[in-house]
C-alpha cells in the first residue's frame, strides 16, 4: 500500500513543493518553505512548530530525508547546518537562531503519536491558483518510482476543495487529456480515476472556478488533493467550462445543475433568492401558475418528483402556500434536477429527481451571513469546530409576512389572513480519518396561516439523516445513509361551534440507503446498493374542537408499507468516443398490515360491487408489487465539442398525492399503494445533441423525449379526498403521454451570461380502461393542467464590473388549460353554470419580465463585513397574467368571467445582505 | 431616519399594486345551449311545481327560455299517473301537479314529454323532513351586516342531508312621507289621504343561492346556525320588517353531492386552491335518446316550513342612503314645479296659501320606485 506524505500548503506557491510518495514512515522533503515544513511536522509528530523569522529569512528552504521517528533529530540536524537550533518546550518545538536548549530527543519518543497521525491523514494537497505560473511547469510525482508495477495504469484519487473555505467541490471535472478520460467529483468533492502511467496532464474545470492544469508523473497508485480557487470572472476571454465538458462527456440526458451563486442573481418575487423557482426556469419544467407550489417535469404530475434535501425526502418544499421555497439559499450549495436519465440509485417517483445539497461549511474559519428582505430575515453561520476534522453549517430563516396576504384580492378569500413560516437547517460533518467521514443533517420547516379568523392551517417538514462515507479500499467506497423524514399538517375550522374540527395528517418514513461504488478498471465503474424505505402514514385524524362540537371523532387506520430496491449500474466506456450506462433497479413493495380492505367485483367500485372483505394481520403483506426498472443511456462524442446521447428510463412510484386542485395545496394528502391502488409506472425515451459553439463560450443542446405514464390517479366528480376510508371508490386510473423538444443555449461566463431556452411540449391524459361510461371527457385524451406547448425563458445577467451587474428574466408560455362554463341555466331560482370538457380552453398566454440590479459595494478583503444590495422589480411590465378564472352568477342573466392575477403589477423590492 | 422613510415608501407602493381581478372574455368558446333543464321536486305536502327550460349561451342576455305545451306527470311505482296543468305566471311557465296527500311510502318518478322526446327521472323514495327548530339572525356591527340562519335537528338521526329555500317579503318605507301628490294633468298639487300614500311599500323575492348541509360527520343529526342569507346596512330588507318563509327538505346523499357540486362550481372556483370544476349527471334522463344531456336532479319529500319575522329596529343596522336632493319652491326660488316633476322630483309638502312647496328626489318620496303596494295577506302590520 502506497502512503503519500501529507502536505497542506495554503499559500505554498512561493515554495517549491516537491514532496514525493514514499514508503510508510519515510518523509522526503526537498526545498520546502518553513510554512510547509511546519504543516508536515505537525502532522507527523502531533507537535507544534513555532518560529519567528525576520525579513529575508522567510524564504528559507531546506531539504530533508527522514523517517517519522527520526523527524525531530533530522530536522534539528538540518537546522544546525544553517545556523538555527530547535528547542522543545512541552509539546511545542521552537526554531531559534543560534544554539538551542535541546538538541536531541530519545528515539521513539513520539512514535506513539506519530503512528496515530500516520493513519490519520495521508493525503497530499496541492494548492492551485492562477498566479502559480511556475507550478504549471511543476511535475508532481504519483506513486513510488522505485517500485515497479507491471500494470500500465494507475489509480488516482483525492478530493477537490475550495481554496478559501476548504469546502469540497462537487461537480468538478477531472480530465486526462491524452488518452481522453474524465470523471466528475461527487457530492463529497471526491474523484477517482484510472490514469495511464508516465507523464500526463490533469485538467480540472469547475463552474465558477479557475481552471487548473497539473503535470503528473505517474509511477503507481496515489492520491492527490487539489485546491481550486474561485474564479474572478474575466469579463472577456475564452473559457471552456466544466459544465460544457460534463455535458459533452457524461452519458446523462436531461441533467440540470445550478449553483447557488447563479440562483442568487436571478430576480425573484420580493427578492427572495429561491431555490425552487430557479427550477422553473429550466427547460422542460413547468408549473400551473406563479405562486403555486410544485412543478411539472416533462409532463409529469407534481407528486412525481422526488425532492431530496441532504438525502431526506421533502413532501412540501414550499412556504406560504407556494410563494417561496422552503430552503434557505445561504445554506444551499447547488441543485441537481434529473429530468430524463435518472441514476439507478434513485427511485420511488416516476418523473424526476430534484436533489438539493447543502454546503458542508467553511473548514478554515467561522463565517456567516445575515439578510434582510421585505418578507424574511435570515441568518446563517458556518465554520470549523475542530480544524480539518469537524465543520458545521447552520441556517435560520423567519418571516414577518402577514402583510403579504393583504395584497391578495378579496376574491381569493385570503385577504384577512395571517401567515408565518420559518425554517432551520443544520449540517455537521466529522472526518474520523481519510477513510471515514460522518455527516449529520437536520432540517425543519414550519408554516402556519389562517385565511380567516375561523380557519387555520399549519404544516411541517422534519428530516434527520446520518450519512457515513467509507473508503473500503482504493477502488471501492461505500456510502450508508439512514434517516427519518416527516411531513404533517393540521387544519382547524371553528366557524360553526357544532361542527368545529381539527384534522391531522402525517407521513413518517425511515430509510436506509447503502450505495457502493466500485471502479473496476478504466472501462467500468459500477454502482450498486440497496434502498429501503419504511412508510407509516396517518391518513387522517378528525377530532371535534371545543366543547360544543358534535363532530364524530374519526381516525382512518394507519397505512404502513415497505419499499425495497436493489440496483446495479455500470458506466462502461466502450471506447474513447462511445460510452454507455446500464442500470437495473428492482423494486419490491408491499403495503403491510394490519389492514382491512374490500375486494370489488368490477371496475366500477362501490358499495354494491364488494365481493369480499379481507383482513390482513399485523406485519402481513397486503399486496406485493414488484418489477424491474431500466436505466439505460449512451453517449457518442464526435469530438470535444459535439456529442449525441440517447436513453431509456422506466420508473415506479408507490406513493400518490391525492389532490383535485390544479396546484399543490397544503391540505393535499398522500396515499400509499395498496390492494386497490396500484403503483404508478412510467417510462421515458429521450435523445439529445450537445454542441459547444462560439469558441466554447456557448453551450447548445437539443433534447427530445417521449414519455408514457400509467395508473396515475384522477378523481370522479364530487370525490371526497379527505377522511375517506374508501378512497378507491372515488379515484380513476388515468394514463398519460407526453412528448417535447427542448432547446437550450447557455453562456455560463463572461460579461453577458445566462441561458435561453425554448420548449415545445404536450402532455395529455385520459381515463384508462374500457368502460361503458367514462367519467372524464368520454375517455378521450385531454390536456393536463400544466400542458403549455410553447415555453420560452431567458435568464440573463450582465456584469458591468465585478461589483455591479444587472439581471433580467423573461418568461413566456402558452396559457394553461382550464375548464370554463360554456352554458348557463336557471335552476333553483338562480343561474347555474354548465362546464366544458376538462381543460378544453386556455387562459391567456403568460408573459413576465423581471429586472434587478446587484451591487456589491466593496470587495476589500480587510473589511470585516461584506454587503450586497439587490434592487429589482418583479413583473416589470405589470402584465396581469391570469392565474385562474371564475364566473360571477350573482348579477342575474349577465354571467361575467373574471381572471385572477396573483402579481398583476410590477413589484419592486430591495434586499440587503451582510456576509461576515 | 431618512432610510427608514424610504423603506416604508417601497412597501406602501407594493401594497397598492399587487394582485387584481380583471374581466375575462375567453375567445373561441363553443357554447352549448338548448339542453333541456328539468326542475321540480315532488312535494307530498304541497303542489309539485315543475319548470322546464332550455339552457342558454353564456353571454345570452335573454330571459329564461321556458318550454310550454309539454306533457308533465308524476308516476308512482304502481303506475298511477298524476298529470300536470300548465300555469303561466308572467313570463314564467310552470306545470302544477296535485301531489298533496300522496302515499309517502311509495316511490315516484317525474316524467316529461317535450316535442316527442320523453324524459324520466329515476324512481325516487320520499323522504320525510323534520320540523325546523328555529330561524334566527346575527348582527355583525363591525361589518354592519345581518346573517339569517336556521337551526334544526332530527331526533331519529336519519335525515343527515338538508336543503333549504325561502320566499321573502319585506316592508319598507320611503325616506319622506308625503300627503301631497302632483297631478301631471292639472299640473297642480293635491292633498291625498293616508290610504293613497307612497310611503308604505313591500318587496318580495326568493332565495337564489344553494343552501344545503350535511350532518353525516356529526354524532347527532343537528344543524346549528346554518347561514342562509346575509344583508348589508343599505339593504332595504333590514329597514323595517323582513319575513322569511323557509322550506326545509330532506334530500338523499346523491342529491346532496349533486347540489354541492353545483354550488362549488359557482362559488368555489378561481381561488388558489380551488378544485377543478366538473359536471355530475343528475337523475333525469332522456329515455328516447339516452345520449342527450339533460340537466336536473329530482328529489321527493314531505317538506317542513317555518316563517320568521325580523324587525329593522331589532336588527339595528339599517342606514338609509344619502341620495336625496331637495328643492324649496317659493317666492325666493320661483322654479316651475312641472319642470321639477319632469326631472324626477316628487312633492313632499305644499302650502296652498303661499304656493310654496318642497320637492325631493322621487326615489326618496315614492316607495314604489323600489317595490309595490301589494301587501302580503299575512302581513303583521295594518299599514296600507
Amino acid at each position: 500500500m502506497k502512503r503519500i506524505i501529507l502536505l497542506i500548503a495554503v499559500f505554498a506557491v512561493l515554495f517549491n513543493i516537491d514532496t514525493v510518495a514514499q514508503e510508510s514512515g519515510t518523509i522526503n522533503l526537498n526545498k520546502v518553505g518553513l510554512d510547509s515544513l511546519r504543516k508536515v511536522f505537525e502532522r507527523n509528530t502531533g507537535m507544534g512548530l513555532f518560529y519567528k523569522m525576520d525579513y529575508g529569512e522567510d524564504s528559507i528552504t531546506l531539504s530533508i530525508r527522514t523517517t517519522q521517528s527520526g523527524f525531530i533529530n533530522d530536522l534539528s540536524r538540518e537546522f544546525e547546518k544553517i545556523g538555527y537550533s530547535i528547542t522543545r518546550i512541552g509539546n511545542s518545538i521552537f526554531i531559534l537562531k543560534g544554539i538551542g536548549i535541546l538538541s536531541d530527543l530519545p528515539a521513539g519518543y513520539f512514535s506513539g503519536e506519530s503512528t496515530e497521525s500516520v493513519s490519520g491523514d495521508h493525503l497530499r494537497a496541492v494548492t492551485y491558483s492562477d498566479n502559480s505560473a511556475r507550478s504549471e511547469n511543476k511535475i508532481y510525482r504519483i506513486g513510488d518510482p522505485n517500485i515497479s508495477h507491471s500494470e500500465s495504469r494507475a489509480l488516482l484519487r483525492g478530493y477537490v476543495k475550495n481554496l478559501d473555505s476548504g469546502e469540497p467541490l462537487a461537480g468538478v471535472s477531472v480530465m486526462v487529456e491524452k488518452p481522453h478520460s474524465v470523471v466528475t467529483t461527487d457530492a463529497f468533492g471526491f474523484y477517482r480515476m484510472i490514469i495511464p502511467k508516465g507523464e500526463i496532464t490533469l485538467v480540472l474545470k469547475g463552474y465558477g472556478l479557475e481552471d487548473s492544469r497539473l503535470m503528473l508523473e505517474v509511477y503507481g497508485d496515489g492520491e492527490i488533493d487539489i485546491f481550486m480557487k474561485d474564479k474572478v470572472y474575466p469579463l472577456k476571454g475564452i473559457v471552456l467550462t466544466a459544465e460544457s465538458t460534463q455535458k459533452m462527456r457524461s452519458t446523462q440526458i436531461g441533467l440540470e445543475r445550478v449553483r447557488i451563486d447563479r440562483i442568487k442573481h436571478v430576480p425573484a418575487a420580493f427578492g427572495e433568492a429561491d431555490v425552487m423557482k430557479i427550477v422553473l426556469t429550466l427547460p422542460g419544467v413547468k408549473s400551473v401558475g406563479e405562486s403555486s407550489g410544485g412543478f411539472n417535469v416533462r409532463g409529469g404530475a407534481t407528486d412525481q418528483n422526488l425532492i431530496l434535501f441532504n438525502e431526506g425526502t421533502i413532501y412540501n418544499p414550499t412556504h406560504l402556500f407556494g410563494l417561496f421555497s422552503a430552503f434557505n439559499p445561504d445554506v444551499v450549495n447547488d441543485i441537481e434536477l434529473y429530468k430524463s436519465t435518472i441514476p439507478a440509485k434513485y427511485g420511488g417517483r416516476i418523473s424526476s429527481v430534484l436533489e438539493i445539497n447543502s454546503r458542508n461549511g467553511n473548514s478554515n474559519k467561522i463565517t456567516g451571513s445575515a439578510g434582510l428582505g421585505l418578507l424574511t430575515s435570515k441568518f446563517h453561520i458556518e465554520g470549523p469546530i475542530k480544524k480539518e476534522k469537524t465543520n458545521f453549517i447552520a441556517g435560520l430563516r423567519t418571516t414577518y409576512s402577514n402583510w403579504i396576504l393583504g395584497l391578495l384580492p378579496p376574491e381569493s378569500g385570503y385577504k384577512d389572513g395571517t401567515a408565518s413560516f420559518h425554517d432551520v437547517t443544520l449540517g455537521l460533518n466529522h472526518k474520523f480519518d481519510s477513510r471515514n467521514t460522518l455527516y449529520l443533517y437536520g432540517y425543519y420547516s414550519g408554516d402556519s396561516f389562517n385565511f380567516s379568523a375561523d380557519t387555520s392551517y399549519s404544516y411541517q417538514n422534519m428530516n434527520f439523516s446520518l450519512k457515513w462515507r467509507n473508503m473500503i479500499n482504493d477502488k471501492h467506497n461505500l456510502v450508508v445513509s439512514s434517516g427519518y423524514d416527516q411531513y404533517s399538517y393540521n387544519t382547524e375550522e371553528k366557524g360553526n361551534p357544532v361542527s368545529a374540527y381539527n384534522m391531522k395528517f402525517s407521513i413518517r418514513q425511515m430509510f436506509l440507503k447503502t450505495n457502493f461504488n466500485w471502479l473496476i478498471d478504466d472501462k467500468h465503474s459500477v454502482n450498486y446498493g440497496l434502498n429501503t424505505v419504511f412508510y407509516n402514514l396517518t391518513p387522517g385524524v378528525l377530532n371535534p374542537l371545543g366543547g360544543e362540537s358534535l363532530l364524530t371523532p374519526k381516525r382512518l387506520s394507519d397505512e404502513n408499507a415497505l419499499e425495497m430496491a436493489l440496483y446495479i449500474s455500470d458506466s462502461w466506456s466502450i471506447a474513447d468516443k462511445f460510452s454507455v450506462d446500464l442500470g437495473l433497479r428492482y423494486s419490491l413493495y408491499s403495503a403491510i398490515g394490519p389492514a382491512n380492505y374490500y375486494k370489488y367485483g368490477d371496475e366500477e367500485r362501490g358499495e354494491s360491487s364488494i365481493i369480499d372483505s379481507v383482513k390482513v394481520g399485523k406485519g402481513g403483506f397486503v399486496k406485493p408489487f414488484t418489477g424491474p426498472e431500466f436505466r439505460i443511456s449512451a453517449r457518442y462524442s464526435f469530438n470535444d465539442d459535439l456529442s449525441v446521447k440517447a436513453g431509456f428510463n422506466s420508473m415506479r412510484q408507490n406513493i400518490h398525492m391525492l389532490s383535485n386542485t390544479s396546484s399543490v395545496s397544503p391540505t393535499d394528502i398522500w396515499k400509499l399503494s395498496d390492494a386497490n391502488i396500484d403503483p404508478q409506472r412510467g417510462w421515458q425515451a429521450a435523445a439529445g445533441v450537445y454542441k459547444n459553439a462560439l469558441s466554447r463560450r456557448v453551450e447548445l443542446s437539443l433534447e427530445a423525449y417521449y414519455k408514457e405514464m400509467y395508473d396515475y390517479l384522477d378523481y370522479k366528480s364530487g370525490a371526497i379526498l379527505n377522511m375517506n376510508e374508501n378512497i378507491e371508490r372515488d379515484v380513476l386510473k388515468t394514463e398519460g403521454r407526453a412528448y417535447g423538444i427542448e432547446f437550450l443555449a447557455k453562456k455560463p461566463l463572461g460579461k453577458l451570461n445566462g441561458w435561453f431556452s425554448y420548449t415545445y411540449s404536450r402532455t395529455q391524459l385520459r381515463e384508462s380502461g374500457k368502460k361503458e361510461v367514462y367519467n372524464i371527457n368520454r375517455g378521450d385524451w385531454y390536456s393536463a393542467s400544466y400542458d403549455k406547448p410553447h415555453d420560452l425563458k431567458i435568464i440573463a445577467n450582465y456584469k458591468f464590473t465585478q461589483r455591479f451587474s444587472v439581471s433580467m428574466n423573461v418568461d413566456y408560455s402558452t396559457g394553461r388549460p382550464v375548464t370554463i362554463p360554456i352554458s348557463k341555466y336557471y335552476y333553483g331560482d338562480g343561474y347555474r353554470l354548465f362546464y366544458s370538457d376538462r381543460n378544453a380552453y386556455r387562459i391567456p398566454d403568460y408573459f413576465r419580465m423581471d429586472f434587478s440590479i446587484n451591487i456589491e459595494p466593496s470587495h476589500n478583503i480587510t473589511l470585516l463585513t461584506h454587503s450586497t444590495i439587490t434592487i429589482g422589480v418583479y413583473n416589470l411590465t405589470g402584465r396581469k397574467n391570469a392565474f385562474s378564472v371564475y364566473y360571477d352568477t350573482s348579477q342575474g342573466s349577465k354571467i361575467q368571467g373574471y381572471k385572477l392575477s396573483i402579481f398583476g403589477a410590477p413589484i419592486p423590492y430591495i434586499n440587503y445582505n451582510i456576509k461576515f | 431616519m431618512k432610510n427608514k422613510y424610504k423603506y416604508s415608501a417601497i412597501i406602501a407602493f407594493g401594497l397598492l399594486v399587487v394582485s387584481c381581478i380583471t374581466p375575462f372574455e375567453p375567445v373561441g368558446v363553443r357554447d352549448i345551449d338548448n339542453m333541456i333543464v328539468i326542475e321540480g321536486d315532488i312535494i307530498l305536502n304541497d303542489t309539485t311545481k315543475v319548470i322546464i327550460s332550455r339552457s342558454l349561451a353564456l353571454n345570452d342576455q335573454n330571459k329564461i327560455n321556458y318550454i310550454s305545451r309539454a306533457s308533465v306527470w308524476v308516476e308512482s311505482e304502481s303506475g298511477i299517473k298524476y298529470t300536470a296543468t300548465e300555469v303561466k305566471r308572467g313570463v314564467q311557465i310552470q306545470y302544477h301537479i296535485k301531489t298533496m296527500g300522496l302515499n309517502p311510502s311509495m316511490k315516484y318518478k317525474l316524467c316529461v314529454l317535450v316535442s316527442g322526446r320523453r324524459y324520466e327521472s329515476n324512481l325516487i323514495s320520499v323522504l320525510t323532513t323534520p320540523p325546523i327548530d328555529s330561524i334566527g339572525y346575527k348582527t355583525d356591527l363591525e361589518r354592519m351586516s345581518v346573517t339569517f340562519y336556521v337551526n334544526t335537528h332530527d331526533p331519529l338521526n336519519s335525515t343527515k342531508y338538508y336543503k333549504w329555500s325561502f320566499k321573502e317579503d319585506w316592508e319598507f318605507h320611503s325616506q319622506y312621507l308625503s300627503v301631497f301628490e302632483y297631478n301631471p294633468t292639472t299640473k297642480r298639487v293635491n292633498e291625498i289621504t293616508m290610504d293613497q300614500n307612497r310611503y308604505y311599500c313591500w318587496g318580495k323575492g326568493v332565495s337564489s343561492s344553494i343552501m344545503i348541509a350535511s350532518t353525516a360527520h356529526l354524532s347527532q343529526d343537528r344543524v346549528f346556525e346554518k347561514p342562509l342569507v346575509s344583508m348589508g346596512s343599505s339593504d332595504m330588507r333590514v329597514s323595517y320588517i323582513y319575513s322569511m318563509e323557509l322550506t326545509q327538505m330532506a334530500i338523499s346523499k346523491e342529491a346532496y353531492i349533486y347540489w354541492e357540486n353545483i354550488r362549488k362550481n359557482s362559488d368555489d372556483i378561481g381561488g388558489i386552491f380551488s378544485p377543478q370544476p366538473s359536471e355530475i349527471q343528475g337523475n333525469i334522463k332522456c329515455v328516447s335518446n339516452p345520449s342527450e344531456r339533460v340537466l336536473g336532479y329530482i328529489s321527493a319529500a314531505v317538506v317542513s316550513k317555518k316563517r320568521k319575522y325580523a324587525y329593522g329596529v331589532d336588527m339595528g343596522i339599517y342606514t338609509p342612503p344619502k341620495n336625496c336632493e331637495s328643492v324649496n319652491v317659493g317666492p325666493e326660488n320661483p322654479v316651475s314645479i312641472e319642470e321639477l316633476y319632469l326631472t324626477g322630483y316628487d312633492v313632499v309638502s305644499y302650502f296652498e296659501d303661499t304656493n310654496e312647496s318642497y320637492w325631493v328626489t322621487k326615489r326618496c318620496v315614492d316607495c314604489r320606485v323600489y317595490g309595490t303596494k301589494n301587501k302580503p295577506a299575512f302581513w303583521p302590520t295594518n299599514h296600507k
